[in-house]
């Protein structure tokens, strides 16, 4: 992994475009700006997989703004991830990006998979065959839960990082 | 990009100059007056002397003057100075001139030099420009670049080419075609070609001074073109006038628009080429000057700066490679050699920033140093338009990115960096520009690309690429071109991604927002302690800009430009929307503001993006207040409560509220309701019945939760009550009145209120009143308002709203909120019903889904229903399924019932039958009348099964209806078949339903099991003649074959059969004729019991016409009977056997015998041999032998051919038989042997029925010849199964007496 890449954020949202979780990894670091751009790459998102014969997951340069490029990725449930990087005058290979995502994709998947998630769920979110991503929302009133999704996502960012700056 | 001189922005387009084309007002023809001298004025057109041409200018329907008028069109289409030219192929640059118009003095000689510095520099004394850095008189003098006046000089004030449109001078037109013109006249037209060429060759002169191409059109009409004199006139003018031979002098004459533009198109391509020339020269010129100035430039030291002495130093080397490069560049642009353009400018804004990196070349903040940093900046525009003309966007991005980069460093290092207003002014410049270059090219050719990712055109490469890790930012690979790594497919670099300009526009508006910031804290800083900036120009003009209507506008024009490029996208536009709406907030435009806030939170209240709401909610607050809204204020502090925001920080939403509601009074009386519906309400509101069904008048235990949430304190709102309404109230069913401190102490976290069991009627009547304490729950605990309801009538119970009702002085509040809705992503924790309030409580938990909702439902029917009838069914017996209800409840019945008969597979054909009602699928509804308390009821369903065995399935579904005494009679009328009155039709009865169902198996088998035997046996009388005519009457009938059939029928089931009758069905018998019937004997009735078997025998005769291959059945056996145990005397079922296959033998020769059954010694006896040809159409040829025996003697033929046989015929033979002895003999062998049947197989005839066979070789050995059997005519009947056992011939006996 190049050491140049820089994650500023991380964003899932759930298949209704709500927000799951948005996590940023800067000191001093403008959350409300990432919950903007994450809110407004659901445009570009869905503008891209309105495009006829996409079949992928990743979607690429969703655009760039202010010192952040924004990445997308759906996977076919439709939980979006949008991950904000500095931006960089070098080429960002996508291979390199798509491997992130699938590592967030991952920490998402391991977190939602929990089966104790559901013990104490309400019966409209346990009911549901795929378990319901509100399960993970920070609104989430038991917070425990949240922290183990927390803790993974960190994890992943660490290990692009590549250092320990992570906000505990 | 207005903030720049538009001259160093255009795109240079090879400068054209026409003259002779005024504009028509006022109407002066470019035709040279003769005797005016080279300097005609438009005056002088007019003066007296020329009245031919003053009337043809007068009117407009002159052929000149519109020719004049449409070359000015044509020729000016280009626009002027336009910054991106999508077509720049051979296109020039037009100015229509005067004709006499002057070019700047190319060069002058200097004044004397004023000191000895300026002499020492120029000390030469050669002539120089005036705009020279070295020309005291230039406004460029003593150091400076480029000024945007050398630009417009080449774009404006000197051509490549001139084109000069001239009238030709014309003799009027002859009167008659005879008449010639005389010397007088020649004379004249050589005299104004002689004043045109002088004209001409001054402006050639002129022109040829500069290098410049002068092209003549001389204008004359169509008649002129056809006069035989008009060569040598022109060549008279060229020569006079000295001009080129080549694409110097046209002709033109008026013409059609179109044709017009082919000339324009013609004379633009003519003279392209000398314009290229004219630039090359240019450029010739300043590559020389550059190569002569870089060497002793580079050895030449740097004049030390003199810090001490501001005066302004000459321009150094690196300057004038700056003025040579910029210079070089623009002619190059002039030839369209972009690539060349770009390299040269690219190498100007190198030698450029080099100047900027040192403070003595160039001093920050000097006129020096501003006029250069918007030299830079245009040429860096240029750069990012000579790669964007060729679809390089990547390029051009990553050159904007290193000239931001590398300034900003600069601004720095100025003493300009990011705290500054100017930094910031700066950035949001640079970023305006490119959002205009961009949107300049969008209007032209330019594409914005996607960013889409896409799968590698060249997969291999891009691998070994990405393998090599040359690509990996900070490696030596990132040099590699960006563009192609997106070819590639191998990634982006996202800063050199380009976007619409809508990005730019907004990444400006934010700057611009930055610089407002600054601003206003540097003028903050300035009204504590003033410094030196707040004198500097700068810091003046900053006051006077008005910055928000700046930011106003760039958000606007990229919010326009958002929603042009994704017409469905609302959120980027939402976003920028939110920036407008701070903007004019900031600004002061509340209302703008709030209308603005009012859009974008629907969308966010929608999406559950509260971290997006929160401060809209805050500035939406804060402008609501500021326009002394009391009502939206209020709203929107309910909705802050409701995600925990407080308006400021330090401030608390819910005091800020009471405060606000103390210090305001409203306008009306009544009570404001809030409509919160697509806002979070306050707290999390559950609603839970304990089970989902429950019977009518019987309670509903049921619950609300509500939980409060972090930061809604309850108990510093001015809560006064809580209504509830159940179900479709109106009215609420439940109040619950705030009473501090009363009747519900809280226990831990959860405080109880308990409204007691109420019925809903009752309810509806009169509200449940209860007090409580309702400003106890702060977070984390819960107010649970519990009770039992019940109601009388069926149908969905639930708590459809809640009304929180607050009061505080003379406002009344009312917040509905809709508790039915559970929102799933706010509150996705468990649900739990509150068993018991101690301490601590207890909950349980809840699973169901439809917590919120309970069903009222009429209690069950007590009915049974029981099925009987006597399985197995017999087929074609009506079998009687008996249902017996009985009502074991207290309310009087009405009975339905449903019957559906599942169909089978292998198509039988069955039918049910309920009271009147039959069908073969499905009865519906048949009333079965009323059912009393107690009461019972039988009906009786017959199924009728046909043809196939097996089970049959039906569903049996028994509907019983609560009836009131006045639809009894209702459905009395019903059961009696009048359909005017249906129980449905009346209201409420069909409430109190209720059904059972029950699935019938009935297993079917068939009442007998059927085998039949079958034997055959042939007539020993005599054949018809073949000729005989009898054969063919239409009833005629002969029996070839006796067929006798053996029914045998045995009762499989358990029930006993009653035989009632078997009959022969006659009907259908076709060709063949039943003869008897032994059932016919039999004596009816009798019972058959299980496993019994009967039998009966049927003799038929059969038509020749049936031999050959098995018959159909024909006809049928007919029982009748019905079911022993049966009580139904009467009832017959009928079943039908048919009768089997005939298979009878069908040999074609047929030969018999009879002999006696005795004869006696000595005695004579005659055997008669019958042969029977049967077959249709074959002749039969047939060879007896009769083997000799000691026991007989014989007379007849005992060895020979039979006559031949014709088809249908037969021949007897006679033999006397004398016994030689007593006892059983055997009969000497007769054998019949067919000749036809050895014909080999490769003489067979082609017809196949021996009409033209040839007959058998003679010496065809018999032993080959198949024999015809010759049977006993006593003995001859053949079974179907088997051979023929009795009456072969061979072993025929005798008995012989003595």
């Amino acid at each position: 992994m190049p050491p140049a890449l820089r994650i500023n954020a991380v964003a899932f949202v759930s298949a209704s475009n709500a927000p799951i979780l948005v996590r940023t990894f800067v000191d001093g670091g403008d959350d409300l700006k990432y919950h903007y751009l994450a809110h407004t790459s659901l445009d570009v998102i869905e503008e891209r997989i309105a495009q006829p014969k996409f079949n992928e997951c990743y979607l690429g340069l969703l655009f760039s703004m202010e010192d952040v490029a924004v990445y997308g990725f759906m996977t076919p449930l439709k939980l979006k991830i949008v991950v904000a990087l500095a931006l960089t005058d070098t080429v960002v290979r996508d291979a390199d990006v798509v491997l992130i995502f699938k590592a967030f994709h991952t920490a998402y998947m391991r977190s939602i998979s929990n089966p104790f998630l559901r013990v104490h769920a309400s019966p409209e979110s346990s009911a549901l065959v795929d378990p319901s991503p509100a399960l993970l929302t920070e609104a989430n009133a038991d917070a425990r839960k949240v922290t183990a999704f927390k803790r993974r996502v960190d994890d992943v960012a660490r290990s692009v990082l590549g250092h320990d700056n992570i906000l505990e | 990009m207005n903030s720049y001189p538009v001259e160093l922005l255009a795109q240079p387009c090879p400068v054209m100059f026409v003259a002779g084309l005024e504009a028509a007002p006022p109407p002066t023809p470019p035709v040279q007056t003769p005797g005016s001298g080279a300097a005609p004025t438009p005056t002088s057109a007019g003066s007296p002397g020329h009245p031919r041409v003053q009337s043809l200018s007068t009117t407009h329907q002159d052929p000149f003057v519109v020719l004049q008028q449409r070359l000015r069109d044509a020729l000016t289409q280009t626009p002027k100075n336009a910054i991106w030219l999508a077509d720049r192929g051979k296109t020039f640059q037009v100015h229509l001139v005067d004709k006499n118009v002057r070019f700047p003095p190319r060069k002058i000689f200097p004044p004397t030099p004023a000191n000895r510095l300026e002499e020492a520099l120029s000390a030469s004394t050669t002539a120089r420009s005036p705009l020279s850095p070295l020309m005291p008189s230039s406004p460029l003098h003593p150091d400076g670049l480029i000024a945007p006046i050398w630009m417009r000089k080449h774009l404006d004030l000197v051509p490549s080419v001139f084109v000069l449109f001239l009238r030709l001078w014309e003799l009027p037109a002859p009167k008659s075609p005879l008449e010639g013109h005389d010397n007088q006249d020649r004379e004249e037209e050589r005299r104004h070609d002689m004043d045109l060429a002088t004209e001409i060759a001054n402006r050639k002169k002129s022109a040829l001074e500069r290098g410049i191409k002068l092209t003549v059109v001389l204008i004359a009409s169509r008649r002129m073109l056809d006069d035989p004199n008009l060569d040598s006139r022109l060549t008279f003018i060229r020569r006079q006038s000295a001009l080129d031979s080549r694409a110097a002098l046209f002709v033109l004459s008026p013409v059609s628009s179109a044709e017009l533009a082919d000339f324009v198109r013609s004379l633009q391509d003519a003279l392209y080429e000398s314009a290229m020339e004219y630039y090359s020269a240019h450029s010739k010129r300043v590559r020389r000057k550059r190569n002569r100035h870089a060497t002793p430039a580079s050895t030449a030291p740097i004049p030390p700066v003199l810090s001490a002495n501001p005066k302004p130093m000459p321009l150094r080397p690196a300057g004038w490679a700056v003025r040579y490069e910029y210079k070089l560049a623009t002619f190059a642009e002039f030839r369209a050699e972009e690539e060349v353009a770009r390299k040269h400018y690219e190498d100007c804004w190198i030698q450029l920033v080099d100047m900027f990196s040192s403070t003595g070349i160039l001093p920050p903040r000097t006129k020096r140093w501003a006029e250069a940093k918007v030299l830079v900046d245009c040429i860096s525009v240029k750069i990012c338009k000579l790669y964007l003309y060729h679809g390089e966007h990547a390029r051009a991005l990553a050159h904007v990115n290193r000239h931001v980069q590398r300034f900003a460093e600069l601004s720095r290092a100025w003493g300009i960096g990011e705290e500054t207003f100017e930094f910031w002014s700066w950035l949001a410049r640079q970023q305006r520009w490119l959002g205009e270059l961009l949107e300049h090219g969008l209007r032209g050719s330019l594409k914005i690309p996607s960013h889409m990712p896409h799968e590698p055109v060249n997969p291999a490469l891009a691998a070994q690429l990405a393998a090599a890790g040359g690509l990996a930012p900070g490696s030596k690979g990132a040099s590699l071109d960006l563009g192609t790594a997106l070819q590639l497919g191998i990634g982006v670099a996202p800063a050199s991604a380009l976007q619409h300009p809508g990005y730019y526009y907004f990444a400006a508006a934010k700057y611009t927002q930055m610089r407002f910031d600054r601003f206003l804290k540097a003028l903050d800083l300035e009204a504590t302690q003033p410094s030196a900036l707040s004198a500097t120009p700068g810091f003046m003009n900053e006051k006077k800009i008005d910055h928000q209507a700046l930011v106003l506008e760039l958000y606007t024009r990229a919010y326009d430009l958002f929603k042009k490029f994704s017409p469905t996208a609302s959120r980027l536009t939402l976003y920028i929307a939110y920036h407008i709406a701070l903007a004019y907030h900031n600004g002061g435009k509340f209302d703008l503001a709030v209308r603005f806030f009012e859009r974008i939170a629907k969308t966010y209240r929608r999406e559950q993006w509260g971290m997006l709401l929160n401060p809209i909610l805050r500035t939406w607050y804060a402008s609501a207040r500021q326009m002394h809204e009391v009502e939206p204020a209020v709203r929107l502090l309910f909705e802050m409560l409701a995600h925990g925001v407080n308006p400021q920080d330090g401030t608390n939403a819910a005091e800020e509220l009471v405060e606000l509601l103390k210090s305001t009074s409203p306008d009306k009386d009544e009570s404001l309701v809030l409509d919160m519906a697509d806002a979070r309400p306050l707290g999390d509101w559950t609603p839970i019945f304990w089970s989902n069904s429950v019977f009518v008048n019987e309670p509903a235990p049921f619950q609300l939760h509500l939980q409060a949430r972090h930061g809604v304190p309850f108990s510093e709102l001015p809560v006064s009550a809580l209504l509830l309404f159940i179900g479709s109230s109106e009215t609420p069913s439940i109040v619950v009145q705030h009473a501090a401190g009363e009747k519900t102490p809280p226990v831990g976290d959860v405080s109880q209120v308990d409204v007691g069991q109420f019925s809903l009627e009752d309810a509806a009547k009169e509200p449940v009143t209860v007090s409580a304490d309702l400003r106890a729950p702060s977070a984390p605990g819960r107010l649970v308002v519990c009770g039992a309801v019940s109601s009388a009538l069926p149908g969905r119970l639930e708590i459809s709203k809640a009304v929180l009702c607050l009061q505080e002085g003379s406002w009344k509040i009312e917040v509905p909120i809709d508790v039915g809705h559970r929102d799933l992503a706010a509150a996705p924790t468990s649900l739990v019903w509150l068993s018991s309030p101690g301490s601590p409580p207890t909950f349980v938990a809840v699973h169901r889904q439809d917590h919120g909702v309970t069903t009222v439902k009429h209690p069950p029917h007590s009915v049974a229903v029981t099925l009987n009838h006597n399985s197995p069914a017999y087929l074609d017996e009506a079998y009687p399924i008996h249902i017996d209800i009985v009502n074991d409840d207290q309310r009087t019945l009405a009975i339905h019932v449903d019957v559906l008969l599942q169909p089978m597979e292998h198509g039988a054909e069955d039918e049910i039958r309920l009271g009147d009602q039959k069908s073969s699928a499905l009865l519906k509804g048949v009333p079965c009348g009323i059912l009393g308390p107690g009461e019972k009821m039988r009906h009786t369903l017959t199924l009728s099964s046909t043809r196939a065995g097996g089970d049959r399935v039906l569903d049996i579904s028994v509907q019983s209806r609560a009836v009131t005494g006045d639809e009894e009679e209702i459905v009395a009328a019903e059961a009696d078949g009048d359909e005017s009155l249906r129980l449905e039709d009346h209201e409420g009865a069909k409430a109190d339903t209720n059904e059972m169902l029950h699935t019938l198996v009935v297993p079917t088998i068939p009442p007998f099991d059927c085998s039949w035997t079958v034997s055959y046996a042939r007539p020993l009388q005599s054949m018809r003649e073949p000729a005989d005519m009898a054969a063919y009457e239409p009833d005629a009938f002969e029996s070839d074959v006796a067929a006798n059939l053996m029914l045998t029928c045995t009762v499989p089931g358990p029930w006993d059969v009653e035989l009632k009758s078997v009959q022969l069905d006659h009907s259908n018998l076709g060709s063949s004729r039943a003869q008897s019937c032994s059932s016919e004997l039999d004596d009816f009735p009798f019972v058959l019991q299980s496993g019994d078997s009967y039998s009966a025998t049927v003799s038929m005769a059969l038509s020749r016409l049936l031999q050959g291959g098995p018959e159909p059945p024909l006809g049928a056996v007919r029982c009748s009977w019905r079911r022993a145990s049966s009580d139904d005397v009467s009832a017959t079922s009928s079943t039908l056997i048919p009768l089997p296959f005939l298979n009878p033998p069908g040999d074609d020769l047929v030969a018999f015998v009879d002999p006696p059954s005795t004869a006696h010694l000595h005695v004579p006896f005659t055997l008669r041999l019958v042969v029977q040809n049967r077959h249709h159409s074959r002749t039969a040829d047939l060879a007896l032998q009769l083997e000799p025996s000691d026991n007989f003697v014989v007379s007849g033929m005992r060895s020979g051919r039979v006559p031949l046989l014709i088809a249908g015929a037969q021949d007897e033979m006679l033999f006397n038989f004398i016994p030689l002895a007593c006892g059983v003999l055997k009969l000497p062998t007769l054998k019949l042997l067919d000749k036809r049947s050895a014909v080999p197989a490769a003489a067979t005839d082609p017809y196949g029925d021996g009409r033209s066979g040839s007959p058998a070789p003679n010496g065809q050995p018999e032993a080959d010849l198949v024999p015809v059997p010759v049977r006993d005519a006593r003995f001859d009947v053949q079974f179907e199964s088997g051979d023929e056992v009795y009456g072969i011939a061979e072993r025929m006996t005798i008995l012989v007496l003595p």
